[in-house]
């Protein structure tokens, strides 16, 4: 059986590391990285597509320093190493509202452009402690749709110190028509409407037909998106006629949008394409129609770049895992696998420069599998997280 | 797209989609075959006619007039079977009606269903199924093979399900009470028992008394002749008993006399069908088997009591509240199935759902043989073999994780001796895999259920 223990490992390797070295001074002094790890592996996938064979990842601190080729590394300098191991960098969940209080939605005002995300977030309301062992090392904390404009993502980098790390805390402005963002007992209810509102709110006004229909939205709201523009953005949507009309709208000031949500386009996955957008598709289950669970592949077909995402708080921390499965099982090929939980989800949070491949410069996030990182049988072995290991299976090799 | 499209899409496709099933004797030959009760046989072949299991084997010859499949480079397994499962019932666990031991889940299961479609094209050939996992009482349970628009019972018993603790019951459903509840059913049970015992007696003292005169020429005249044939089999007691009720209620006059020290003939103890069923469990002669599904670890250690107590041949139904009690499991022999692995309350956050990495690795360790199953409600059977595979991922066996969709799924659900592994005599329940069967690059070529082969992606969507 094979128990995660987190600060149980953390402390083996860094005692391990101390019986090494015993002291600082013990290492050679020309030694750049004196808090680094140096991790074998035989496999790496860097993120963007890229494979790499035998290669050990140096980290310095909190960030990657260097790629070398196993066989130039001095091995006495191999802190773990993983020979049959398959490296990935820590896997993004790119849209969860998981640990956000109420799901962090203000349903009363129908544009909230300067909510954050980050802010409704509570470091210390769930465990992330499974979600790290199961390889996920960042979160994309996407205020959940309860309004046009719920506000704004942010990414959270999972540490196994008590309190997470916030890696960008404001990220992109999220517009939603799907996932519950249109209701029927206020304006706008349909997409229509939807469409009045946003156009009238990029100008500044605010969209009605009666008095009594005022829609409630602040001047500071108004404020913060006449002054939008030129920017990527997440765009929550069931399907395409919901992306459709977004991404028209979106286009009038030069908004790139990301689609988070499409789990309605099956069968549409030509539309969404012409779009030319990235999309997250969120929430696969064993559950789904087979339909639903082919958008993935299908959407990749078509050149689309695709991220995966849990999309609803409270999933088990395989959850991320077997909606991959499920992916690859449907279509999804296995080279864009990796990416589709690493670098597109990056991206489309805002934070390709700090997450999502594995790259000096970079931070030191990474997960080792015993096999292929898309199949469920494959086993996390190692897994650091802010250049710390946040988790290391019991038996090594 | 809205659901009702999608669902009158693929209510559509099934109607449209050529059947490939074929009636006649078949061999696959040349693949890697996991017997699941033996040692894997690399390019072996198994030979299937009239819907079994005739050879399997390194060195078997395909019989004149048997099709010959190529299955060189595949892997061959038995068919998968998910041992707890809502899998194409209608309305089951939906009505919110209270469910009572004479219900049957297998009247109700629909084979024309799309999930029966889609589970069978990822390898799933049958289905412990139950009609209910909310109420106390779950009804009679039934495994049912998933062959093309046809229900066959595995079982030659349908056992009674009790829910005892369930990741699907709602709020109160739980806890103590429930275990309460479930020992209430065995005391009333005994209880019953004990009255109609006592009736038997009484009413064997009362015959003793009464003076009971045989049926008149006339009487018998008016008699059909099955009554009179039952008549003359009757104890005395029985004959009594009988008279009672059937001259009073036919306006007959008495033909007996009443016995001095009694008023009247003893009352019969109130039965119904249900408690008949129910009887069957603890009756020493028939131990008709149950189901307890049983969450949370509490509520385990409360149902093995009651088990024990009443010495029930038992099947325990639940999850990480299995293993604190893996060794007394273990000691009494229990099957156990691990379930709710794929039915998207898994997904959900919860007292059942803080699973420790790699449990179902520790119950094997501690020795039981856990089935796994998805808890279906919704179709997620169709991804048991993602289930098996993320018990891998978190440390268990890849042999044992194939044994427990298959062999242990079929001990745990009673059909062992027809399903469950690739042996000679047993029912055709096969699969043909592009690879390795927890992978989720590998496809589903060929399934047999019972010697009816489709092949070729003729279940897919």
């Amino acid at each position: 059986m094979t128990e995660p223990s987190f600060r149980l490992a953390g402390a083996l390797a860094l005692a391990a590391a101390l019986l090494l070295f015993p002291t600082n001074d013990a290492r050679s002094s020309d030694d750049p990285r004196p808090d680094g790890l140096a991790i074998a592996v035989g496999t790496l996938h860097v993120g963007d597509g890229e494979v790499r064979r035998d290669v050990v990842v140096v980290t310095d601190g909190a960030r990657i320093a260097a790629i070398e080729p196993a066989a130039e590394f001095p091995a006495e300098r191999v802190t773990h190493r993983f020979a049959d191991a398959t490296a990935t960098p820590g896997w993004i969940d790119a849209a969860t509202h998981l640990g956000l209080d109420g799901g962090a939605v203000e349903i009363v005002e129908i544009l909230t452009p300067d909510a954050r995300a980050v802010d409704a977030w509570s470091p210390t309301g769930t465990t992330y402690e499974g979600l790290l062992a199961s390889g996920v090392t960042t979160l994309g904390l996407v205020p959940q749709a309860g309004n046009l404009i719920p506000g704004r993502a942010g990414a959270i980098g999972l540490t196994t110190e008590d309190t997470p790390t916030v890696v960008e805390r404001v990220g992109p402005t999220v517009f939603a028509v799907g996932g519950g963002a249109l209701r029927q007992d206020r304006v706008p209810s349909t997409l229509a409407g939807a469409r009045a509102v946003l156009t009238e709110a990029f100008e500044g006004r605010v969209w009605s037909t009666t008095a009594e229909a005022d829609p409630p939205i602040r001047d500071d709201a108004l404020e913060a998106l006449t002054s939008m523009r030129d920017a990527p953005v997440l765009a929550r949507v069931d399907d395409a006629v919901g992306a459709e009309l977004l991404a028209e709208v979106l286009a009038t000031r030069e908004l790139r949008p990301t689609f988070v949500g499409l789990r309605s386009v099956d069968g549409d996955e030509d539309r969404i394409a012409a779009l030319g957008a990235a999309c997250v598709v969120t929430g696969l289950s064993p559950v789904d129609p087979v339909r639903r669970l082919s958008i993935p592949g299908r959407l990749v077909e078509r050149g689309v770049a695709v991220s995966l995402s849990t999309g609803a708080p409270d999933r088990s921390p395989g959850s991320f895992r077997m909606a991959l499965a499920l992916a690859v099982a449907h279509g999804l090929p296995t080279d864009h696998a990796v990416r589709a939980v690493t670098s597109s989800p990056a991206t489309a949070l805002g934070v390709q420069e700090r997450v999502g491949r594995v790259q000096p410069g970079l931070e030191a996030d990474l997960v080792l599998f015993s096999g292929a990182p898309w199949e469920l049988t494959s086993r996390t072995l190692l897994v650091v997280a802010d250049g710390e290991v946040a988790f290391e299976v019991e038996e090594q090799e | 797209m809205t659901t009702s499209r999608l669902l009158a899409l693929t209510l559509f496709c099934a109607v449209v989609v050529p059947s490939t099933a074929l009636a006649d004797d078949f061999a696959l030959v040349g693949g890697r075959v996991l017997p699941v009760d033996g040692e894997p046989i690399d390019r072996a072949t198994v030979v299937v006619r009239d819907g079994r299991i005739t050879a399997v084997g390194a060195s078997v010859t395909v019989p004149d007039g048997v099709r010959r499949i190529d299955c060189a480079g595949l892997t061959i397994t038995p068919g998968l079977i998910d041992a707890d499962s809502m899998l194409a019932l209608e309305m089951a666990d939906r009505t919110g009606s209270r469910i009572s031991a004479d219900q049957r889940a297998a009247p109700a299961f629909d084979p024309w269903h799309p999930h029966v479609r889609t589970a069978r094209a990822q390898g799933v050939t049958a289905v412990f199924v139950t009609g209910n996992s909310r109420d106390l009482n779950g009804g009679a349970a039934a495994v049912l093979a998933l062959g093309v628009g046809s229900t066959t019972a595995l079982g030659e018993v349908e056992p009674l399900v009790f829910n005892v603790s369930t990741a699907s019951a709602s709020g109160g459903a739980w806890g103590a009470g429930r275990v309460h509840g479930f020992d209430g059913i065995f005391r009333g049970l005994t209880a019953a028992s004990e009255a109609q015992e006592r009736y038997d007696r009484d009413l064997a003292e009362y015959a003793e008394k009464a003076e009971v005169t045989e049926p008149t020429d006339e009487e018998r005249l008016l008699l059909p002749e099955s009554v009179l044939r039952d008549l003359d089999r009757m104890t005395p007691a029985q004959r009594v008993a009988w008279r009672e009720a059937a001259y009073k209620s036919m306006g007959l006059p008495k033909r007996y006399t009443k016995p001095k020290t009694s008023p009247s003939a003893p009352r019969a103890p109130r039965s119904s069908t249900a408690q008949d069923e129910l009887l069957l469990t603890i009756d020493p002669d028939v131990r008709r088997p149950v189901v307890v599904r049983a969450e949370l670890a509490e509520d385990v250690a409360g149902v093995l009591d009651v088990i024990e107590e009443r010495e029930l041949r038992a099947t325990l139904v639940g999850g990480v509240g299995l293993l604190e009690h893996a060794n007394r499991i273990k000691s009494a022999g229990h099957p156990i199935v691990v379930s709710h692995l794929l039915d998207g309350q898994h997904l959900t956050a919860g007292p059942l759902h803080e699973r420790p990495t790699g449990w179902i690795a520790a119950l094997v360790e501690a020795g039981l043989e856990p089935a796994l199953a998805s808890g279906d409600v919704a179709g997620g059977t169709r991804f048991l073999r993602f289930a098996a595979a993320e018990a891998i991922g978190e440390g268990l066996a890849p042999d044992a994780a194939l044994r427990s969709v298959t062999l242990w799924a079929a001990r745990a659900t009673g059909v062992e001796a027809e399903t469950g592994s690739i042996t000679v005599g047993k029912r055709a329940d096969l699969v043909v895999w592009s690879g390795d069967p927890f992978a989720a690059t590998t496809e589903v070529l060929h399934v047999s259920v019972g010697g009816e082969l489709r092949s070729g992606g003729a279940d897919r969507d």
